[in-house]
């Protein structure tokens, strides 16, 4: 036996394997165990026996029919899934120090090693200054190490990617009209829900679209509503009977009740005057009950102009306006 | 009852730990052995009394216990509601703290024979090995007391519990039982402490080391008197990784056996380093070099071993083999940069006991085979640690989520793994001080021209791909090299003595081994690995997959068999029910098996677990799961694993040379030559 | 021994490094992700109708804000989301916005019985998935997801569990007032008939 043996023998080898015939490869298996399936922990999806895996595959397999390459399989779906499910790190990006620590690791490392072969050289500039004890060097490296990392980390920090979690929190005064009858229509069972509806119904009644706002404040009075929820419902009831139908006595008797609930209410008072003096036109009742209005302690300021003006008005006797 | 001794176990075993430490540092000051086997024996019998009085509650099906209610089933067959024992958190770090104790008794044992006047390593091991336990019997005592009694219980399990055994227990009347997975296979009552052997073996030679550096007490004494544990501990650590990886194959219907999971990975790196430190001793021990590598080399096992147990108990990384996330994981952490952060400063501050390693003086020689493998499997180590790790970091630094698969170890480990191999082949053939290159090249010529003999083999009969061809190579070239080694030796003693006769040889090839059984179990356990390295260049490379749907009388054909659905089935059981299909595998027209994949219902579960069929011949396995069975017929799914049987053998053979190592003993005086 | 010292040093203080990655991992669900999809054009798809009248377009679906929901009967909490989504289908029922349910890995006759028992709403298109395209082009880990997408036709906002009534219909409103892509999490989702 004779190196030229072992020459040959390797020739032979090498060769067979590098002239071998490229073996069919079932490249969607090869996309497939590249990619994680995205229920499991870590499994691929060529792996996975789980559901979804196997439609993930089915996918795979029907675009490399369609005659897709690799890569755009994978942004496909990348695409949908997001990096995370890359089994496969890419050498960019995120990924590019997974793929460069291990070789600095060799390097270092090897370096280290082979250094240790060389003849030793007597150190001549090490001798002639002190070296500082192995505690100082420890400390000081420490400190060096641990406010770079610091300063390292902080920087890096700015550049978080912001987690798309911290939507703005829910502003009640933002919320549209329709989600407000979803939620009260999902929750209608729960007896919190009255303040919500209150709410509702008080936007449409402002907006004047007492259509939408009626079926709303029955519900409330049927809820067992507190006095306070129960009085403001009451009132614009009332006021929305006579001014949508034109009933005068149905609407003095609802404000009637709701000043029952919150007596000297000057909301329910006011409209209790309009009411009076538009609906059974009588300009004098109506100014005792603008009077009744004035003497409500918080007014606003524009509000009591309004009502002074109102009660000056029906004082003079004129019908309303 | 079993609350109370239980508790009492466990602070026994503390009070015991606290003990040893202060008669261990006692001992290390003055230099004497004395005093320390009450509380190595305090330790031991509390941490027993824990066990037993777990297990006790679990044969017992005492449900007034947490960990019972929540872990256990009155139907879980034995061995399983023994093996609950260690299934769950909490009973696991028992078992941890009670071969922890086993370990320091055996050391106490050892450091005790040594008869040593003014023996100061000794007692320090011991009082490491003491601070160790008291972390662990301190987290049983606190966070992960396995003693909690039930206060709130509901059908299934517990919702509320307490430390204190004497608080009022409800019990509820059964448990959910442990994981439908961890019940499938008797593996998996072996595989958790084979592993833990040798997780925890590995805290001796790091006490030692500790011992060493902290009593400024550098030199070989450290690792002589630790070899035989860091033995024993390797020896577990290989047997309970290929365990774990079988159990995967067996019972995980992927057909798969490493995923690279983050918890298979936490079981490797120890492992690797275990290695490297296996290897690099014996350097010190020859030669007193590389010292540095050696200290830091132990500590890097012991800390991936805590960094282990961390990653699998904390939940920061998900994984299939996580526990449930609990308040252990920041205790954890603390010990884990304790013993990190304590024991690099400690050498950092220590480091002019390694100043005056001797230099090598050249790279071709056994101590240059060494430090490379020291090298190669370092950057391995932390090729492993850095896979594992990344996603984490990222995530915290730039929350971006990345997932680092098997393509990327693959890509990173294939080549050290072969540059490893190489290693394993040329460095028993290279001498101390420094090797001839002529003569090595000579002695590995044979060897050499048999690997590419194999190699041209491969191509011939079985496959042209590059990676199994390759594997199959360097993998002959490693059992080629020790074997021609032994040989030639066998054969020069021989020719020393008389005339070499084939008689004679054979007894020449005997007394070789008798006369250096640690080398030659080591050369056992390097072939071992190469037959684990083909193994996985066959499966990696030229497994078969496909699927079929099938109603019972179809046939299929796959990979050379005849495969024929004949019928399902359906079996109830005491914990689960189990569905599955009969199917009649034939070869060349004769009968060979029938296999039987199943999907195994537990409890109330919908969707089940499925159970692979695996036929073993010699070419490989025929691996069948069922991936849908209803009414209308099976989904099939059918794979090859050819010569997947080589790497079971290979990791049993690997570990049967630790065996040998820890077994035999020197009975001829070395001979020349060596 | 410089060189040791110093490598021994860096150790000390890489592990304060990991320890402090580690803190901050800690009670972290690892599994939620960002979606790529979000400021993105949706994907285009056509899909069979349940009461198999015929297939709908995704892309073509004329309106301000379209709605697609991921659900399957099998899935607790789409239990107890689908009747905040009825309610909200009906609630915006004259404005421009369509509301599309996907059924994930479902038999039409479970769909219906579950439609039946939690609620539909007529303003609601009802889709099947053959072969789960729609979900993994929507890049669907678990359900229910939501996705929200604007009047140019790419995804506004994604809801990671069951949406109740507010947040579906601040949602909406959130949309319709032109505001930037976001994700939200708001419970968990099921990949399977056990969770």
């Amino acid at each position: 036996m004779s190196w030229t043996l072992t020459a040959a023998l390797a020739v032979f080898v090498v060769a067979a394997v590098f002239l071998a015939p490229d073996p069919a490869e079932d490249r969607a298996r090869a996309l497939g165990e590249r990619i994680r399936c995205p229920v499991c922990q870590g499994e691929s999806i060529a792996d996975s026996p789980s559901d979804p895996a196997r439609d993930m595959m089915n996918l795979i397999r029907a675009r490399v029919d369609e005659g897709r390459t690799d890569q755009q399989i994978i942004e496909e779906l990348v695409g949908a899934f997001s990096g995370s499910v890359l089994l496969d790190p890419p050498v960019a990006g995120a990924t590019l120090w997974l793929w460069i620590l291990p070789v600095l690791a060799v390097g270092v490392g090897g370096g280290l090693v082979l250094s240790r072969f060389r003849p030793r050289k007597v150190p001549q500039s090490r001798l002639s200054r002190p070296a500082p004890t192995p505690l100082k060097r420890t400390a000081m490296g420490g400190m060096v190490v641990l406010a770079a990392g610091a300063i390292a980390m902080a920087t890096v920090g700015q550049f978080r990617q912001g987690r798309v979690d911290n939507l703005a929190p829910i502003d009640p005064a933002n919320i549209s009209n329709e989600t407000l009858e979803a939620v009260i229509a999902a929750n209608r069972d729960d007896p919190q829900i009255v303040g919500m509806r209150l709410a509702l119904a008080n936007r449409y009644f402002e907006d004047g679209d007492y259509q939408r706002a009626f079926p709303h404040y029955e519900a409330v009075i049927e809820a067992e509503p507190t006095p306070i929820q129960a009085g403001a419902a009451l009132t614009r009831l009332g006021w929305m009977v006579f001014d949508g139908n034109g009933e005068v006595e149905l609407a003095i008797d609802l404000i009637d009740q709701a000043l029952e609930a919150m007596p000297e209410d000057p909301f329910a008072l006011y409209l209790k005057g309009r009411v009076v003096w538009c609906g059974r036109d009588d300009p004098n009742g109506a100014a005792v009950l603008f009077g009744q209005v004035l003497a409500a302690p918080d007014l606003e300021p524009d509000v009591r102009v309004s009502v002074e003006t109102d009660l000056a008005t029906a004082q003079a006797g004129s019908s309303c306006q | 009852m079993f609350a109370l001794l239980g508790i009492a176990g466990i602070l026994t075993g503390l009070a015991g730990s606290i003990w040893l430490v202060v008669t261990g540092v006692r001992g290390a000051r003055h230099g004497t052995t004395t005093g320390m086997w009450r509380p190595v024996q305090t330790i031991l019998g509390g941490a027993a009394l824990a066990m037993l009085a777990l297990e006790a509650a679990l044969v017992a099906d005492d449900f007034s216990l947490e960990y019972v209610a929540n872990n256990h089933a009155r139907a879980t067959p034995f061995p399983f509601n023994i093996a609950t024992g260690w299934a769950a958190l909490e009973g696991s770090i028992v078992l941890w703290g009670l071969i922890l104790a086993v370990f320091t008794w055996f050391t106490h044992r050892s450091v005790v024979r040594q008869e040593r006047e003014g023996d100061r390593i000794g007692p320090g091991a011991l009082a490491v090995l003491g601070i160790v336990a008291i972390f662990f019997f301190g987290i049983q005592a606190t966070v992960a007391d396995p003693f909690r009694v039930c206060t709130e219980a509901v059908a299934n399990g517990c919702v509320a519990a307490s430390p204190l055994p004497w608080a009022a227990a409800q019990a509820p009347p059964d448990g959910p039982g442990p994981n439908p997975l961890l019940q499938n296979h008797i593996l998996m009552a072996i595989h958790p402490p084979m592993l833990y052997l040798g997780f925890i073996g590995l805290t001796v030679p790091f006490a030692y080391g500790i011992s060493a550096l902290a009593l400024r007490e550098g030199g070989v004494e450290w690792l002589r008197r630790s070899r035989r544990a860091t033995l024993v501990a390797w020896t577990f650590l290989t047997t309970g990784i290929v365990l774990g990886a079988w159990w995967a194959y067996e019972v995980l219907s992927w057909g798969g056996y490493w995923g690279w999971d983050p918890v298979e990975n936490a079981s490797l790196m120890p492992w690797l380093v275990a290695t490297a430190f296996l290897h690099s001793a014996l350097v010190q021990i020859r030669r007193g070099a590389l010292q540095a590598w050696n200290f830091v080399l132990v500590i890097g096992a012991f800390s991936l071993t805590i960094l282990g147990t961390f990653l699998t108990r904390s939940g920061v990384i998900g994984s299939v083999h996580s526990f449930t996330q609990s308040a252990i994981g920041p205790v954890l952490l603390g010990f884990l940069f304790l013993v990190v952060a304590g024991s690099f400063w400690l050498f950092a501050t220590r480091s002019h006991l390694v100043a005056d390693s001797p230099r090598l003086d050249s790279l071709v020689s056994r101590e240059g085979s060494f430090l490379l493998n020291n090298l190669l499997l370092t950057v391995f180590a932390f090729v492993v640690l850095t896979g594992t790790l990344y996603p984490l970091v990222v995530e915290a630094i730039s929350g971006d989520r990345v997932a680092v698969g098997p393509p990327f170890f693959s890509r990173m480990v294939v080549p050290l793994a072969f540059a490893l191999l190489l290693a394993m082949g040329i460095g028993p053939h290279t001498t101390w001080k420094e090797a001839d290159p002529a003569r090595l090249a000579e002695s590995l010529r044979l060897p050499v021209q048999i690997a590419l003999g194999a190699g041209a083999l491969t191509v011939l009969i079985a496959t042209r791909i590059g990676y199994v061809v390759a594997a199959v190579v360097a993998g002959t070239f490693v059992i080629a090299a020790s074997v021609s080694l032994l040989l030639n030796r066998a054969r020069r003693s021989a020719l020393a003595r008389s005339s070499g006769s084939p008689v004679r040889l054979t007894g020449e090839i005997r007394r070789q081994l008798a006369a250096e059984p640690s080398f030659w179990a080591g050369q056992l356990s390097h072939a071992g690995v190469a037959l684990i390295a083909i193994g996985i260049g066959f499966t990696s490379n030229l497994a078969q997959h496909s699927e079929v749907v099938m109603e019972p009388g179809d046939r299929v054909v796959f990979a050379g068999y005849d495969l024929a659905y004949r019928s399902p089935f359906l079996v109830t059981e005491t914990s689960r029910r189990v569905q599955g299909a009969t199917i009649e595998v034939a070869v060349d027209g004769e009968v060979v098996t029938e296999l039987r994949p199943r999907a195994n219902y537990y409890g109330a579960d919908t969707s089940g677990i499925s159970t692979p069929a695996i036929h073993t011949a010699f070419t490989g396995d025929l691996y069948l799961t069922l991936v849908r069975i209803d009414a209308a017929g099976i989904l099939l799914r059918m794979d090859t694993s050819p010569g997947i049987w080589l790497l079971w053998a290979g990791g049993l053979i690997a570990a049967g040379g630790g065996l040998w190592s820890l077994t035999a003993r020197r009975r001829a005086p070395v001979t020349a030559g060596v | 021994m410089r060189v040791v010292r110093w490598l021994a040093s860096g150790m000390v203080f890489v592990s304060v490094g990991l320890a402090i990655v580690f803190t901050t991992r800690f009670g972290n669900d690892p599994v939620v992700v960002d979606s790529p999809l979000l400021g993105q054009p949706a994907p285009a798809i056509a899909l069979p109708k349940l009461d198999g009248q015929g297939t709908v377009d995704l892309n073509a679906i004329d309106a301000d804000v379209v709605v697609i929901n991921f659900f399957a009967s099998w899935c607790l909490p789409c239990r107890e989301e689908q009747p905040h989504l009825v309610a909200t289908a009906n609630a915006f029922a004259d404005r421009s916005v369509q509301f599309v349910s996907i059924a994930y890995r479902n038999d039409p006759a479970d769909i219906a019985v579950f439609l039946e028992e939690y609620g539909s709403s007529p303003e609601t298109l009802y889709l099947l998935d053959p072969g789960g395209r729609a979900a993994i082009a929507y890049g669907v880990f678990g359900i229910p997801e939501t996705f929200v997408i604007g009047a140019d036709g790419s995804v506004i906002r994604k809801i990671v569990g069951a949406a109740d009534a507010l947040l579906l219909g601040s949602t909406i409103d959130a949309v319709l007032a032109g505001e930037e892509p976001g994700q939200v999490v708001v419970g968990e989702t099921f990949t399977g008939p056990d969770g």
